[in-house]
């Protein structure tokens, strides 16, 4: 085995750990952990296909989104091919690069295409737009629609999602919501994350899930689309409430359980009564 | 130095990975670093576990009362499981350990009103030693929490100038776990983390080297004192309040960012009519 050979086996073994530490990073780190992996690995840099490839997954499920010049797409393993993402709704196949979050190149390409879910598609992505202009913060949000089957059987597939990126004063956040949408079913999945990595690392991590009968007519798209929309952010209106009520009332609960700010007589401890006292009775 | 270099990415890594999963991220990243990993090791913070001696007395595991796979106990000074040719604290030391361990039990009745505290000592070189002050307490089922727990690691390393003067550098470390129970309205929520502090200071010992040791004890508990009750303060501010921050600045309640847009629109207006 020549030297090149031997590198590639011994990489092909932190695989693995590459895989799950990358996944695991919250969004927005990505890039500073896969760097300091090529540091504690040694010979091996970020263009590495093994780091792309862990990046590319931690992208896709955190739905990270790309920026073109006139155009963006959010990444999820639904649309993800190996080396492209499929635009449904533009008919492209486009190219990106996860490490700069930008789009290279994009291709035209002949999709199947339904013209009664595409009515509805549309009418989503224009009621989601409006439902991230006002219940996000601009920063870096999106939503994607895209749709399987026909018009006698379909599932829309609908992705919402916001970070907070603040690398400077240590801290991150990820709000990604998931959809399917039937004819007569809503279900969701939510992940809420936050992390805050002055002098430590604290992390909150908070998952829901949603299922919600409603009842979809392709023929009222504008309506239908109105109707599905509403239904996800009374959802996520009220997931949010939650959690705001458990910040409320979880502080108190926590910490007295935990530890007192003084001992019960209000004074703090007196160690040198105490050190007397019991090493005194020690020795008895 | 090649092995600092790692070990720092290593703990670089650390602090992103979900506190909840320390010890599969601490595995993770010693198995691609072996060599180094008693090291790595030594220098995560992650919640206390307990052990037990043959009568069923609790004791504190941890790094520093850890020799291979056995776990030394502060009441009487065995490994478990039993082991030869184990590191042990000197006989001095070992007094000073026995006599720290009834003073700080008392400092966890008073402030904890529960869990378990253990206090471990090691010889060092230059003629000082170290000592880890621990605590470990759960909260039981309660309101609406399924599970938490608190893990204190308090490090102090102890050096003289030889003659009277003491220098006390303390790292507190509090490692916090929380899991709230599967709610109707919010899921599974967990928060988990850990906040670090340093602080040092320096005394002058009573004349005559008399009493020395109720001197140490003093001084350190005084500075696990202060500094345990910072954290737990900066806990709540951060713990809750930062993450809750993070949160509502990423995606805002109903109706939240229409009226800091018209309160922006207003502050327009007046500037305009005013400025």
């Amino acid at each position: 085995m020549n030297q090149g050979e031997e590198e590639i086996t011994e990489v092909q073994q932190y695989e693995k750990v590459v895989k799950y530490i990358v996944k695991n990073t919250p969004f927005g780190q990505a890039n500073l952990v896969i760097k300091d992996l090529c540091k504690i690995i040694g010979n091996i840099n970020p263009q590495n296909p093994i780091m792309l490839q862990a990046l590319k997954d931690h992208n896709e499920e955190h739905l990270a989104l790309f920026k073109g010049q006139s155009t963006q797409i959010l990444t999820s393993v639904l649309n993800s091919q190996e080396d492209f993402y499929v635009d449904q709704k533009n008919n492209e196949t486009i190219q990106v690069d996860h490490e700069k979050l930008e789009i290279i190149s994009r291709s035209q390409v002949e999709l199947p295409s339904e013209p009664d879910l595409n009515q509805l598609r549309d009418a989503l992505e224009q009621q989601l737009n409006l439902y991230l202009s006002q219940q996000f913060s601009e920063k870096v949000c999106g939503a994607y629609v895209m749709y399987q089957g026909d018009a006698s059987d379909f599932t829309f597939y609908l992705g919402i999602t916001a970070k907070t990126i603040n690398l400077p004063n240590f801290f991150c956040g990820s709000w990604i919501s998931t959809w399917e949408v039937t004819k007569t079913q809503l279900k969701g999945d939510l992940k809420v994350q936050a992390h805050y990595y002055e002098d430590g690392n604290v992390q909150l991590k908070n998952v829901n899930t949603f299922s919600e009968g409603i009842n979809v007519d392709l023929s009222a798209a504008s309506d239908s689309a109105k109707q599905i929309v509403h239904a996800i952010s009374k959802l996520e209106n009220k997931h949010l409430t939650g959690m705001d009520n458990l910040y409320n009332s979880m502080p108190d609960i926590f910490f007295k359980a935990m530890r007192r700010p003084l001992p019960i007589t209000g004074t703090k401890m007196n160690w040198n009564e105490n050190v007397h006292k019991l090493v005194a009775n020690l020795k008895q | 130095m090649e092995s600092k270099e790692k070990i720092h990415s290593c703990l670089n890594i650390l602090k992103r990975l979900p506190p909840t999963q320390i010890q599969k991220n601490a595995a993770a990243l010693v198995s691609l670093i072996p060599d180094y990993a008693e090291e790595l090791y030594q220098k995560i913070d992650k919640p206390l576990d307990i052990g037990q001696d043959e009568r069923g007395n609790q004791f504190i595991q941890s790094e520093f009362n850890r020799d291979g796979d056995s776990f030394r106990s502060p009441q009487n000074n065995q490994y478990y499981p039993p082991i030869d040719d184990a590191v042990y604290p000197s006989e001095q030391l070992r007094k000073l350990e026995l006599k720290a361990n009834a003073v700080f039990d008392e400092y966890r009745r008073l402030y904890y009103e529960g869990g378990l505290s253990s206090c471990y000592f090691w010889d060092k070189d230059d003629g000082g030693f170290a000592t880890a002050w621990l605590i470990r307490k759960n909260v039981e089922k309660t309101k609406g929490i399924e599970e938490g727990s608190w893990s204190s690691i308090n490090v102090i390393d102890v050096k003289t100038d030889g003659k009277s003067k003491w220098t006390y550098k303390i790292t507190t470390s509090v490692v916090l776990e929380m899991n709230i129970s599967s709610n109707q309205d919010v899921g599974k929520f967990n928060i988990t983390g850990t906040l670090t502090k340093q602080k040092e200071e320096s005394f002058e010992a009573p004349a005559g080297g008399k009493d020395i040791e109720l001197f140490h004890i003093m001084k350190i508990g005084t500075l696990v004192e202060d500094v345990e009750s910072y954290l737990r303060s900066q806990l709540d501010s951060v713990y809750f309040g930062k993450t809750r921050d993070i949160v509502f600045q990423t995606r805002f309640s109903e109706g939240e960012k229409q009226s800091i847009q018209q309160r922006q629109g207003l502050a327009g207006e007046f500037k305009q009519k005013y400025g």
